[in-house]
């Protein structure tokens, strides 16, 4: 399949912004896990507080460069986890769980489920960017194996 | 991308789904914009408690039961029943709230118009642009702040970490199949589940009846497809159980490859693929 470069840098330096990576040599860990409580459960009835990430713009990378950065840790909506992502030149080569804080099974689910969807969406992609994902009406667990809830988590 | 700072992202179980928020304030504070997505939570819990049909003491099963008159409920519930008639009317009986088994079902408008009411909240707050996402049911306000239209991916149909294609909506998109919970998906004239349709995506101005009308194209197909080209502002795509796909001609897909900062006429020619990339292909694809 023929690449689309512009399509993939885009979606690299969007995923980057969002996961406030900043590339400057390899294996750079920026955050410490944070051992606060997630904010909410799935059988809560209740609203949850918003949660939400200010990620600073990436630096400029060296091309061809293998790097590698761990993401702040975020208040997802089921936990705290933070994300590592793999970057040749400006393509994202890997993405993986690199902390991950939940509360209970469920939880973990919702994030071990989503992010190798993400990483599949990422690698096999030369992505589009989208900013939702509409299909026929998942179920809350349906929501652990769908698109949506892997953008969720990484806030795009 | 600095852009998407500003994005406040919120995930809430309600309605025996997921509602995903994403939220640029705009103008609006961001404290403001926080408090409105509260406000929206609570407002789809309150919806959710009266119209929930698994649950029998609710508003809406004590009307179904004839325990409570419409004069005794909440307000939105006849008014949704007047929306529910309407779409009926409009979809010329393939959306039918009264031919379903157990009474008279909102199931396939409901959730549209209670997501729609969340985005509402939103706007009166003052947010500049927001998606909402009940489930797959989607309601847009404004354009995300990086530029060009909101991209929606349109689940694949037999997989789920695939997309069939990515659509440019203005407004509200929903899609309906059996591949998820597909318990109100079904045929009003024979009483069975569709066989012929694997995915029915609609976009238009109003969640509440693109909600509806996906429920229709789901279980009568092409015949449901002709009726939406004779609906202003409303268009279709449809994914045949054997993998053919058919758009109305209005459909607007996003043009692979292009930079969403120049999509600005992201029609499609007649022929052409949608988006490929992520995109698994199914057999064929038709466009009038």
């Amino acid at each position: 399949m023929k690449r689309a470069p512009a399509v993939l840098a885009s979606t690299a330096a969007g995923l980057a912004a969002v996961l406030a990576l900043h590339a400057n040599g390899p294996s750079v860990p920026l955050a410490a896990p944070t051992t606060s409580a997630p904010s909410s459960s799935p059988s809560s009835t209740q609203p949850s507080s918003p949660s939400s990430t200010r990620p600073s713009p990436p630096s400029s990378t060296r091309p061809g460069a293998l790097l590698s950065a761990v993401g702040t840790s975020e208040q997802y909506g089921y936990g705290v986890i933070s994300v590592k992502v793999t970057v040749k030149g400006r393509h994202i080569v890997d993405v993986t769980v690199a902390n991950l804080q939940t509360p209970d099974s469920y939880s973990q689910s919702v994030a071990q489920q989503a992010i190798p969807i993400l990483r599949n969406e990422v690698l096999t992609a030369q992505s589009a960017r989208v900013n939702g994902v509409s299909g026929a009406t998942y179920t809350s667990e349906g929501y652990l194996y769908s698109l949506q809830s892997a953008l969720d988590l990484l806030h795009v | 991308m600095t852009l998407t700072e500003d994005a406040i992202v919120h995930i809430e179980p309600v309605m025996g789904t997921v509602v995903s928020f994403r939220v640029f304030p705009g103008a609006c504070s961001d404290a403001d914009a926080r408090a409105a997505v509260q406000s929206a939570c609570l407002r789809l819990h309150e919806l959710d408690r009266f119209f929930s049909i698994w649950n029998a003491d609710s508003p809406m099963s004590l009307f179904r039961s004839g325990q409570l008159g419409l004069e005794e409920v909440p307000p939105e519930i006849p008014l949704v029943i007047e929306l529910c008639r309407q779409a009926r009317a409009l979809s010329k009986g393939w959306f039918d709230p009264w031919a379903m088994p157990g009474g008279m079902d909102p199931t396939g408008l409901v959730k549209g118009w209670a997501v729609e009411q969340a985005l509402a909240v939103l706007q009166a707050a003052g947010v500049e642009a927001a998606m909402v996402n009940g489930g797959g049911d989607i309601a847009l306000l404004g354009c995300p702040p990086e530029g060009g239209a909101w991209r929606i991916g349109i689940r694949h149909p037999w997989r789920a970490d695939a997309l069939a294609c990515v659509l440019e909506p203005n407004a509200a998109v929903a899609t309906s199949g059996c591949y998820e919970r597909g318990r109100h998906l079904l045929n009003p004239r024979s009483g069975r589940r569709p066989v012929s349709t694997a995915s029915a995506t609609i976009t238009g101005a109003s969640l509440s009846l693109v909600d509806a009308l996906a429920t229709a194209l789901a279980v009568a197909g092409d015949e449901v497809l002709e009726l939406v080209r004779s609906l202003d502002g409303y268009e279709a795509y449809l994914i045949r159980a054997d993998g053919s796909e058919h758009a109305t001609a209005g459909m607007v897909f996003a043009r692979h490859g292009q930079d969403h900062n120049t999509s600005l006429t992201p029609g499609r020619p007649p022929g052409e693929m949608p988006s490929p990339g992520t995109r698994v292909r199914l057999r064929s694809f038709t466009v009038d």
